[in-house]
């Protein structure tokens, strides 16, 4: 009984850790994700937009996607993915508008992600 | 192809440490919670190993919930017998000396054929082949042959692991007094008992903690130390 009593709480243990990482690196990645769009978003709106601008979203992307790996369906990232080289081959041709549009989309995208994993009652069903 | 492979071993590795743990019964025979897990488990670690979209976490994380649910089941049923009942069911005795108890066959949702072709599986042909038939929790029959001249009987756990099961002291039409006061220090300690049978004849297996088990004969009425 011991024995299975010990396994079980290892299990659990093991269970809600994973569940915390999971909470965490997907909400501070997606945050962070948020973060560098509106950078974006704000460089492409300015006085002075270039066509390098959307290679620092790339960039970010490009690194934190190999974790959100572990975490999150790897239809999720193909998508975001899509939507970032879209924006990035927009910046690239200086049709700033469109990148602009793009990067909406994209940042709905990244409040929306996060929100699929959480706790709530319509993620169950 | 060779991601394929490396979770492939990696869930067959997991699956192994959970079979594992899980004991010697979820290979053998099963009940229900735990065939419904058997069932889960194998659909649960085979998505994930072939579709590399969806991530590994999703399938070890289910298959340690799944294990943890075996585990809570486990411990629930070893609480006691009501919840083991609600749990798991409990066996039926279909067949006894008086003939077929139609009455648990329909509690069973189970008829006359399927009695008989369970029986002609254990190799009795005909009803009064068996002296007693019994519809075990996991579905399976188990059949004590009629032997005219050394009539078998059906022993009942009267103590479990410490535990009376009244009801099986009710069917014997017994008493844990008056088993006290016939072997007096075999019965002092209930908790220290870790099996007590006893059947139809009045023979009683005990077996006490630590001390080997032992053969005795209640006969009511009489001063059986």
């Amino acid at each position: 009984m011991l024995k299975s009593v010990l396994t079980m709480l290892l299990a659990l243990f093991l269970l809600l850790g994973a569940t915390f990482a999971e909470q965490i690196t997907v909400q501070n990645t997606f945050d962070d994700f948020c973060t560098v769009i509106e950078q974006t978003q704000s460089k492409l709106s300015g006085e002075n937009p270039s066509k390098l601008d959307a290679d620092a979203l790339e960039d970010f992307w490009l690194d934190k996607k190999q974790r959100l790996h572990a975490w999150i369906p790897h239809a999720e990232i193909k998508e975001i993915e899509l939507w970032v080289s879209e924006c990035v081959a927009y910046t690239q041709i200086e049709d700033f508008e469109e990148a602009y549009t793009k990067l909406d989309v994209l940042k709905t995208l990244a409040m929306q992600i996060p929100k699929n994993f959480s706790l709530k009652l319509e993620n169950l069903f | 192809m060779f991601v394929i492979f490396l979770r492939a071993v990696i869930l067959y590795v997991l699956l192994l440490i959970v079979m594992r743990l899980m004991g010697k019964r979820q290979i053998g025979e099963m009940q229900p919670f735990e065939f419904i897990i058997t069932l889960l488990i194998a659909e649960l670690a085979c998505i994930p190993m072939t579709d590399i979209s969806i991530p590994l976490s999703y399938g070890i994380v289910s298959l340690l919930a799944v294990f943890i649910l075996h585990q809570i089941m486990s411990l629930l049923e070893r609480l006691g017998n009501k919840v083991k009942f609600i749990i798991s069911g409990k066996p039926s005795i279909v067949i006894n000396p008086n003939g077929v108890d139609l009455k648990e066959l329909k509690k069973n949702n189970l008829d006359v054929a399927d009695l008989a072709e369970a029986l002609r599986a254990l190799g009795y042909f005909c009803l009064d082949d068996v002296e007693y038939a019994l519809f075990e929790s996991n579905g399976k029959l188990s059949a004590i042959k009629k032997d005219i001249r050394n009539p078998p009987s059906l022993p009942l756990i009267l103590i479990n692991d410490g535990r009376l099961q009244k009801e099986n002291f009710l069917i014997r039409n017994i008493t844990l007094e008056e088993l006290k006061s016939s072997f007096k220090d075999c019965f002092l300690k209930i908790s220290e008992i870790e099996v007590a049978t006893m059947d139809e004849m009045g023979k009683i297996y005990l077996k006490r903690r630590n001390l080997k088990y032992e053969i005795l004969y209640y006969k009511a009425g009489e001063n059986n130390c």
